[in-house]
């Protein structure tokens, strides 16, 4: 237990200063954006960052996917973490930032006017496993194939992932489905299969990346 | 504190069709202090490596006392490999990380961590805390790694060319450092170490490596006492090391000079025709480089 509480100690700082670094993004474009037509700040911010938030998010955790299995999970190996502790402390801080970062996103679009429903709901948990397996599948890729691999597919994942965001919208909005030409199914049906999903696909991402990571080096 | 030994056994690294190391066997005690010595690309770091769990073996145990080390915490906690550190940043890339990044991430991880002498140290080597690890000259990338080694207070301290880049003051003010640690605590430190006559002082038992493999181990004491170099006429002294361990020879003109190790109970002295004179531990080293690469 005592190397998970040092993992999650080290973790917690270096994940943290990625979220902040979201935050930081998207006030610095909801300055430049939205200040001068909304004319106070507070509001420009939380607008913003309840319209692009989600897509800064999945942005920032693919370059934490390569950054962490690069530079950060060695660091910890070379200070004395077993590969195990280092692994699962990065998970969980992984998830709590992507958690603390919907919470930033939720509370920004509330507060910006935003209707909370089953959807915002649902869409939110599949944005925290989607960005979390996105990250991980960088990681474990980078590992498996190597850096130009992991790059190119982290890459073409933010395209896909921004695009997915868009018609997760389409989907949310009445006759969302129908218009998309896809079979009809409640919005939250939609909602709740992409969610299984992504969880499937975390899940599966993690197990794969432990094989991987059980095998990590450090090298001078 | 542990009383045990750290013993690895078989250990054998392979990458790809390289063997790094081959079937290496040692036994490093509580107490001492090693140097491991061997050329570029003779396995060193490779196997400190392995010694601290930092890299798998491709074959091979290294456990302490009855734990294995690899991936177990309760023995990684009296292991500190203090590595040399890249100013890139582990594996390569930069990490963006500053002195003191890497100050609080080793108060984190190593269980007796003393604050006050890595505070100590870092006044002593006049290290900026707040300077990123990119930014700093070889010297001190050295200076931290000492830093993380010595306030580890971990039983067995791996360090792997910590003198690199220092200047004489600093190299000076380690060894005295480390000297004054090693008598206060009682701690094992192995010192990987290009620079070895100025190393042999502190160093209390040697161990050389050569391509993956360990060629020599043996108190520092006991090995310059039956090295010599014997040097003459070349007849006299064939004559007189017929049947020794010649590890090097030299020739100019008609005269020979030799490096010998002498074996237990063999004995040779020198007279008005030939000269016995003792060697320092580097030259030890270069000459059983030449007898292997000869024998290679």
């Amino acid at each position: 237990m005592d190397g998970l509480i040092r993992n999650l100690r080290y973790w917690s700082r270096t994940i943290g200063q990625m979220v902040l670094m979201i935050v930081a993004m998207v006030f610095g474009i909801s300055i430049v954006t939205e200040l001068e037509e909304i004319g106070n700040i507070p509001l420009a911010f939380c607008v913003t960052m309840s319209r692009y938030g989600a897509m800064y998010m999945i942005i920032i955790m693919g370059i934490l996917g390569l950054t962490v299995i690069n530079t950060y999970m060695p660091f910890t190996l070379s200070m004395g973490s077993t590969r195990r502790d280092s692994f699962i402390g990065m998970e969980i801080m992984l998830h709590l930032a992507g958690l603390f970062t919907i919470g930033i996103i939720i509370g920004a679009g509330i507060f910006a006017g935003r209707q909370v429903n089953v959807m915002l709901f649902v869409s939110s948990i599949l944005l925290l496993t989607a960005s979390v397996a996105l990250c991980n599948l960088v990681g474990w890729v980078y590992l498996r194939f190597g850096k130009t691999v992991g790059l190119t597919l982290y890459i073409l994942l933010v395209i896909v992932g921004t695009l997915g965001i868009g018609m997760l919208a389409a989907v949310n909005e009445e006759g969302g489905p129908e218009k998309l030409g896809m079979p009809h199914l409640p919005a939250a049906g939609w909602g709740m299969l992409a969610v299984a999903a992504a969880i499937a696909a975390d899940t599966i991402l993690i197990l794969l990346y432990k094989k991987e990571v059980k095998k990590l080096e450090v090298r001078v | 504190m542990t009383d045990e030994k750290l013993v690895c056994s078989n250990i054998t690294k392979t990458y790809g069709k390289k063997d790094v190391l081959v079937n290496v066997s040692l036994e490093l005690e509580k107490g001492k202090i090693y140097g491991l010595i061997g050329r570029n690309g003779a396995g060193k770091t490779t196997l400190l490596s392995i010694l601290s769990a930092q890299n798998p073996a491709s074959a091979g145990t290294v456990m302490l006392g009855e734990e294995p080390v690899w991936e177990n915490r309760k023995a990684l906690d009296h292991i500190c490999f203090s590595r040399e550190i890249n100013a890139l940043g582990a594996n390569g890339q930069g990490n963006g990380y500053k002195v003191k990044d890497y100050l609080r991430a080793a108060s984190i991880y190593l269980p007796n961590w003393d604050k006050e002498m890595a505070d100590r140290l870092i006044k002593e080597f006049d290290l900026d805390v707040k300077k990123k690890v990119i930014k700093l000259s070889k010297g001190m990338l050295s200076m931290l790694t000492i830093v993380i080694a010595l306030a580890s207070k971990a039983d067995f301290t791996f360090l792997d060319e910590p003198v690199a880049g220092l200047d004489v003051v600093m190299r000076e003010y380690f060894y005295r450092t480390l000297l004054e640690e090693f008598t206060e605590s009682g701690r094992t430190f192995v010192i990987s170490t290009h620079i070895i006559e100025e190393a042999s002082d502190v160093l209390e038992e040697v161990i050389m490596l050569d391509k993956g493999q360990i060629i020599l181990k043996e108190n520092t004491q006991a090995l310059l006492e039956r090295a010599v170099h014997v040097s003459g006429k070349e007849d006299v002294v064939d004559a007189a090391t017929k049947g020794l361990h010649c590890m090097h020879e030299e020739r100019v003109g008609r005269s020979k000079g030799v490096t010998i190790l002498l074996r237990e109970g063999e004995h040779i002295e020198g007279n008005a025709e030939l000269s016995v004179q003792p060697v320092n531990l580097q030259q030890v080293f270069v000459a059983l480089q030449s007898e292997e690469r000869q024998a290679g």
